[in-house]
C-alpha cells in the first residue's frame, strides 16, 4: 500500500522552459515517515505543491492514497487537499488574527471528511484541537491566545496540530522546522512523530539540513531523484 | 462555510484601516443621501410657503426678488408701489380678493409685514390652508401687531405685551420707532412657512409710525362708502364700530398726544406699498391678468404666478443642489478609491494569510470571495453609518434650517430612490474590489503553496 506513487513527473512553471521537476518514480508507503533533502532553489517546495494539488504537471501521474490527482479538475484538488493531506509551512503558519483553538479547528472548516471522522469519534473540532495542543505542549491557558502573541516555535506546534486534526492521510512538512533552534527542532520532530503514528499518517517532511535524517524510516535526495537538476 | 466570520475576523484584526474606510464611505453616503433629501424638502417646504394666491404683483422688478421678498422676506423691495395702483387693481372684476404688504420693518430681527384683515382671510399656504390665530385676534387699530408663532415662543411674549418696531431689517436697528409701541392682539398657530418668522401691523400703524398720517391730525371720521378692497371682503368678527371704541379706549391707556389707535378702514391708509397678493375669481385667468398687469401704462409693475416663479427659483437653487451632488458624488469616489487603495496595499501582506487558506484546501475562487465579501462588510457598514449619521445631522440642523428659511424639515424613512442610492453604493462598492480579489485570485494560483516573507 502507497501514500504517495509519482510516474514520469514533468513540470515547469508557466514562465519558464526547463521543467522544474522530471521525476521517473517516487513510491512512499502508508505510514513511513520520509525525509526529503535538497539546496535551496532545487524544487522541493514545488514538487510539494504538486503533490497537494496545487500546480497540476504538464506530464505523468501523481497518486495520493491511490487516486491519481492529476485527473481531477483544479477545484477537485483543493477538495482533495482539504480532505486527505495536511500541510505545515517553514513560518507564518497562522492566522494572526484567530487564537490558537480557532486556528487549528480552520482545517475542518474547509473540510467534511475530517469532521466527519471526528463526528464519528464524537468529539467536536474545538475538543479535538484542545486534546491535540495538549499533546503538542501548548498548554491550556494558551488555546485562547492569539497566534500573533506566540513564539514561532509554539507557531510550529500548532501549525502541526491544524495539520494533523481529523487525522488527514498525509501529513507534508516543508522545512517546518528551519525557523527553529536545535533544540526546539528536535522536541518538535518527536511530538509531530508521536501523533502522525497515533493517527496513522504518512509523513513527508521536507528540509535542506540533512542532519535531521537520522530520525526518519528513509531519506531522499531530491538532486538524485530530479532528473532535470541534473542536467 | 463561515467564510463571512472569517472575512470578519480578518477584518477586525485591520481595524484601523477598516475604520478609516467605512469612515470614508459613511460620509460620502450621508453626502449623497442628504444633498437630495435637503434638496426635496425644501423644494416641498419652498411649495407650501404660498396656496391660492394667483399673482403677486409689486412695482416693476425681476420676478424671483418680488416673490423673495414678498413670501420669503429674502431681501427688500427695489422700488414700491402707489396705493392708486393697487386700488384700481384691487378693484378689477376679475379680482376675488387682495391683500397689500409693506415691507421695510423690523422687530428684533424678525421682519414686520404692514397689511390689512385679508391677509388673515385669505392668505393660504400649504394645501390651501389658511392663517389661524392660536390666540387672540387680528389686529384691530393701528397700534396693534400679530405674532408669528415663533416670534412669539422665541421672543416669549404673550397677548397685551407691548413690543416697539424698528425701522430697518436689522437686528440691531439704530432708528427705532421709540415713541410707538404697539400691543399684541393675536399670535398665529404655527405654519411651517416664513409666516411664523414675521410680526404683523396695520398699515395704518405703519404710515402713522413713519409719520404720513402727522399732518392728517386728527384722523378724519371712517369712511365705509370707499373701501378699496373688493365687496367679497366681508369680515363679520370685526365689526368698525367696536373698531372705533377700542380705538378709543386704546387711545385712553396711552399717549394721548401721539397719534395711536388710528382706525384701520380709512380709504387709503397709506401712500405705497411693497407688494399684493391677488385672488381671481377663475384661476386659469391669471395668465392673462399677468399680461394685463405686465403692461399697464399707468405705472410700471411686475405680475407673477407664485407657482412658475417657485420653479424659477428652484431652478436657480438646482444649480447649488447640482454642484452639491457633484461634489457628493466625488467624495463618494474618493471612499471607494480609498477602499480600493487600502485593499490593494494590504494584499502583499495577506499573501501569507492566503497561502494558508490554500494549503487548507480552499480554492482561488474562495480567495476571491473572501476579499469581495470584506469589500461587502465595509460598504454595507459605511452605508448604515452614514445613514445614521444622515439621521443625526438632520435632527441637529433641522431647528436652523427651520429658524434661517422658514423650511420645516420632516423627517421621514428613507425613499425609493435614497434605498436605490444606498444599492448603488453597494454594488459600486462591491464591484470594485472585484479588483483587489482578481489580483489575490491571481497571486495564490502563482504562488501556490510558497510563503512570501
Ligand atoms: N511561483 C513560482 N513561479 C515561478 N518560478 C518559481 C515559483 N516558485 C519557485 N520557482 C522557481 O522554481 C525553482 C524551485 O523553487 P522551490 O521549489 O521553491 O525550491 P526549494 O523549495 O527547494 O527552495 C526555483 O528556481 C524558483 O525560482
Ligand atoms: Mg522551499
Amino acid at each position: 500500500m502507497n501514500s504517495i506513487v509519482v510516474n514520469g513527473l514533468r513540470f515547469h512553471y508557466p514562465a519558464q522552459a526547463e521543467p522544474t521537476l522530471d521525476i521517473g518514480q517516487l513510491e512512499i508507503a502508508r505510514g513511513e515517515r520520509v525525509f526529503l533533502y535538497g539546496p535551496s532553489g532545487s524544487g522541493k517546495s514545488t514538487l510539494l505543491s504538486v503533490l497537494a494539488g496545487i500546480h497540476r504537471p504538464q506530464s505523468g501521474t501523481v497518486a495520493i492514497e491511490d487516486i491519481d490527482i492529476t485527473a481531477l479538475t483544479a477545484r477537485q484538488r483543493d477538495h482533495f487537499r482539504a480532505h486527505h493531506i495536511g500541510y505545515i509551512f517553514q513560518q507564518f503558519n497562522l492566522l494572526p488574527y484567530l487564537d490558537c483553538i480557532h486556528n487549528v479547528a480552520l482545517a475542518c472548516e474547509f473540510s467534511k471528511v475530517r469532521r466527519q471522522r471526528l463526528q464519528q469519534r464524537n468529539i467536536s473540532p474545538e475538543d479535538e484541537a484542545a486534546r491535540l495542543l495538549n499533546q503538542l505542549g501548548i498548554s491550556h491557558e494558551m488555546h485562547s491566545r492569539r497566534a500573533s502573541e506566540l513564539s514561532v516555535g509554539q507557531q510550529q506546534r500548532v501549525a502541526a496540530a491544524r495539520a494533523l486534526i481529523g487525522s488527514p492521510e498525509l501529513i507534508i512538512a516543508d522545512e517546518p522546522t528551519s525557523a527553529l533552534d536545535a533544540d526546539s527542532r528536535l522536541s518538535f520532530l518527536k511530538l509531530l512523530f508521536a501523533e502522525c503514528e497515533r493517527a496513522g499518517s504518512t509523513l513527508l517532511f521536507v528540509s535542506h539540513d540533512a542532519e535531521l535524517a537520522g530520525q526518519f524510516d528513509r531519506s531522499l535526495s531530491l538532486s538524485a531523484l530530479n532528473q532535470s537538476a541534473e542536467a | 462555510m463561515k467564510l463571512f466570520k472569517l472575512a470578519w475576523a480578518s477584518l477586525l484584526s485591520r481595524k484601523a484601516n477598516a475604520l478609516l474606510t467605512v469612515v470614508a464611505i459613511a460620509i460620502s453616503v450621508m453626502l449623497l443621501l442628504g444633498v437630495d433629501r435637503v434638496s426635496q424638502q425644501t423644494r416641498a417646504g419652498f411649495a407650501n410657503t404660498i396656496s391660492g394666491t394667483d399673482l403677486i404683483v409689486g412695482a416693476r422688478s425681476g420676478p424671483v426678488n418680488l416673490l423673495l421678498f414678498s413670501v420669503f422676506h429674502i431681501g427688500y423691495p427695489s422700488s414700491n408701489l402707489s396705493w392708486d395702483a393697487y386700488s384700481h387693481w384691487a378693484e378689477h372684476d376679475q379680482v376675488a380678493w387682495s391683500i397689500p404688504i409693506a415691507l421695510g420693518d423690523s422687530f428684533r430681527g424678525h421682519p414686520v409685514i404692514a397689511t390689512d384683515h385679508n391677509f388673515f382671510e385669505h392668505f393660504q399656504y400649504g394645501q390651501r390652508q389658511s392663517v389661524r390665530f392660536a390666540e387672540g385676534q387680528p389686529f384691530e387699530h393701528s397700534a396693534e401687531a400679530v405674532l408669528g408663532a415663533r416670534v412669539a415662543r422665541e421672543q416669549g411674549l404673550q397677548l397685551s405685551d407691548q413690543v416697539v418696531i424698528s425701522h430697518g431689517t436689522g437686528s440691531v436697528s439704530f432708528h427705532q420707532h421709540d415713541e410707538d409701541p404697539v400691543q399684541i392682539s393675536g399670535v398665529l398657530a404655527p405654519t411651517g412657512t416664513p409666516l411664523d418668522n414675521a410680526v404683523f401691523i396695520p398699515l395704518v400703524g405703519l404710515a402713522t409710525m413713519h409719520g404720513e398720517h402727522q399732518a392728517e391730525e386728527p384722523q378724519s371720521p371712517p369712511s365705509f362708502s370707499q373701501q378699496s378692497v373688493p365687496q367679497e371682503n366681508e369680515e363679520p368678527e370685526h365689526d368698525h364700530d367696536h373698531d372705533h371704541d377700542h380705538d378709543h379706549d386704546h387711545d385712553h391707556d396711552h399717549d394721548h398726544d401721539h397719534n395711536h389707535g388710528v382706525a384701520l378702514d380709512s380709504e387709503q391708509p397709506i401712500d405705497s406699498l411693497s407688494a399684493f397678493f391677488v385672488g381671481l375669481h377663475s384661476q386659469p385667468r391669471a395668465i392673462f391678468m399677468q399680461r394685463m398687469i405686465n403692461t399697464w401704462g399707468q405705472e410700471p409693475l411686475t405680475a407673477l404666478m407664485p407657482g412658475a416663479t417657485l420653479q424659477e427659483l428652484w431652478r436657480t437653487l438646482n444649480m447649488f443642489e447640482r454642484v452639491l451632488a457633484i461634489v457628493s458624488g466625488f467624495v463618494l469616489l474618493t471612499g471607494l478609491i480609498g477602499m480600493l487603495a487600502t485593499l490593494l496595499a494590504s494584499l502583499q501582506e495577506r499573501r501569507r494569510e492566503m497561502a494558508v487558506l490554500r494549503s487548507l484546501g480552499a480554492g482561488p475562487g474562495t480567495i476571491f470571495s473572501l476579499l469581495v465579501s470584506e469589500a461587502f462588510v465595509l460598504t454595507v457598514t459605511g452605508i448604515g453609518v452614514g445613514v445614521a449619521l444622515l439621521y443625526a445631522a438632520l435632527y441637529a440642523l433641522a431647528p436652523w434650517i427651520e429658524y434661517s428659511f422658514g423650511v420645516v424639515i420632516h423627517i421621514s424613512w428613507p425613499s425609493m430612490v435614497e434605498w436605490q442610492r444606498m444599492a448603488i453604493v453597494l454594488v459600486a462598492g462591491t464591484v470594485i474590489s472585484c479588483l483587489p480579489a482578481w489580483r489575490a485570485y491571481r497571486n495564490s494560483l502563482a504562488d501556490g503553496l510558497t510563503i512570501k516573507l
